[in-house]
């Protein structure tokens, strides 16, 4: 098999065991009212160490795989994910992309930016928004939080599962370095 | 050349979406579909596993603990012996009655038992899957009751899972009544702030009747519309102030925070192949 769809598959299947442990974790949450979301870590390393066209379909592979089990219309996660993508993407040459820390932070600002389009789409749909701002922020902290907790190991995992198929990201030369 | 590199994301993602827009609504929902039920595995052995887990947590317990269990069991089996035969009786009742006066029947339910998968309670929607899909013939639109009351509704059904729409979701709308009055109120779930139970606004609500939160009224499903059977409790409604027009109040209701704990649930699948909803799967 060739490299790029390895590459693909790997992070995909990296991707569906974050989303079942958070699931889990949200499932275990529920009687407190609180709900994380790691849509950030999916997004980071495909759009910092992958080509483009590899990257672009592993995120958009990885939304569609979270809209099945959402009421949402079909497509709308992979639509987000893929407008992230293409914002990160863009930027990662002034980065010092290979660095963890770097990844990290990229993935906090990716789920603070999906938190405000998403309060800025549907918030005012909610019959009271002040609580569904208080109970969103509350959502923003845990989620961040865990993405800063759970984001090394899982872009570790990310790593090595690219190693195990083969498949590792092709080496760039760091201007930081 | 440089401006074009820096755009090229975007441009592939536009053909990207160019492309799904084209592709056939059957081929996105048979995508949908197949997604869905490669990760409806993974809820169902998580919740087997908590099952397991439940089970050798039991297994702990001395013996003295599971005797006296098996008593209080006991004593509970033969007080809903009792209320099965006095059950018995009044639907003889009600069925004589009915054919008495020529009154339409209420709408006949098998109630069907379903362990909770999994919990998913966001800001945007609040769902409950459920271990029991169209291999236990449950229909979209069935009446879902737990312990508390009413739960929700039927939205999906899968091949052995279902999902429910709760009554906290901000989609739910249904006809509820206070207890004691038949005059119907609007329900609308939606308000689930952190750390705190689900509450619901009401809306439509007669001039003279009274909540506050010292003295909360209870809420319970009007029978209205067919889905949800008449009598099933909703929540508490601790607030009421009169709505701008002056002709009627409006309020909030407290949900059972039990909802949000829930581990098993009862489906109330309709006997009435005209009471079924066609499926809502989007």
């Amino acid at each position: 098999m060739p490299v790029a769809p390895r590459q693909v598959l790997a992070l995909f299947v990296c991707a569906a065991v974050l989303w079942a442990i958070v699931n889990q974790l949200n499932h275990y949450a529920s009687p407190w009212a609180l709900t994380v979301s790691v849509a950030g870590l999916f997004v980071t390393l495909p759009a910092l160490r992958l080509p483009l066209r590899t990257g672009l379909a592993c995120v958009l592979l990885t939304g569609l795989w979270l809209d099945a089990a959402s009421p949402l219309p079909f497509g709308r996660h992979a639509l987000l994910l893929g407008l992230a993508f293409c914002f990160v993407h863009r930027i990662r040459d002034r980065l010092p992309r290979t660095e963890t820390i770097v990844a990290v932070v990229v993935a906090l600002f990716v789920n603070l930016a999906l938190f405000v389009v998403l309060a800025f789409l549907d918030l005012g749909s909610l019959p009271d928004p002040a609580a569904g701002g208080l109970r969103l922020l509350a959502d923003l902290l845990l989620t961040q939080l865990l993405t800063v907790l759970v984001g090394p190991w899982f872009l570790a995992l990310q790593t090595a599962s690219l190693r195990l198929v083969g498949a590792p990201p092709a080496q760039i030369v760091s201007r930081y370095a | 050349m440089r401006r074009f590199d820096q755009a090229r994301p975007f441009l592939t993602l536009g053909l990207v979406l160019l492309a799904w827009l084209l592709v056939p609504t059957v081929v996105k929902r048979f995508a949908r579909l197949s997604f869905y039920e490669f990760q409806a595995p993974l809820d169902v052995a998580a919740s087997y596993g908590r099952d397991l887990q439940d089970f050798w947590a039991v297994r702990t317990r001395s013996n003295a603990e599971l005797v006296a269990a098996a008593r209080d069991l006991q004593r509970l089996n033969a007080s809903y012996e009792l209320r099965l035969q006095d059950d018995a009786r009044l639907r003889a009742e009600i069925t004589r009655l009915e054919g008495l006066l020529r009154l339409p029947s209420y709408p006949e339910f098998r109630p069907e038992p379903a362990r909770v998968v999994r919990r998913d309670f966001t800001v945007w929607w609040q769902r409950l899957v459920v271990r029991k899909g169209n291999n236990h013939n449950i229909r979209v639109g069935s009446p879902v009751i737990y312990v508390g009351g009413l739960v929700g509704r039927v939205s999906e059904v899968h091949a052995t899972t279902a999902v429910i729409e709760l009554i906290s979701s901000p989609g739910v709308r249904l006809a509820a009544a206070f207890e004691g009055d038949d005059r119907p109120v609007s329900f609308q779930g939606g308000i689930n702030p952190p750390m705190r139970p689900a509450e619901a606004v009401i809306e439509f609500v007669p001039l003279d009747v009274f909540a506050t939160p010292a003295a909360p009224r209870r809420l319970v499903t009007s029978g209205i519309g067919g889905v949800y059977p008449p009598g099933l409790h909703v929540g508490e409604v601790y607030q009421l102030e009169p709505s701008t027009d002056g002709l009627f109040k409006s309020g909030r209701a407290r949900l059972d925070p039990r909802l949000g704990r829930i581990t098993e649930v009862t489906i109330l699948v309709p006997l009435d192949p005209a009471f079924f909803v066609p499926s809502a799967t989007p």
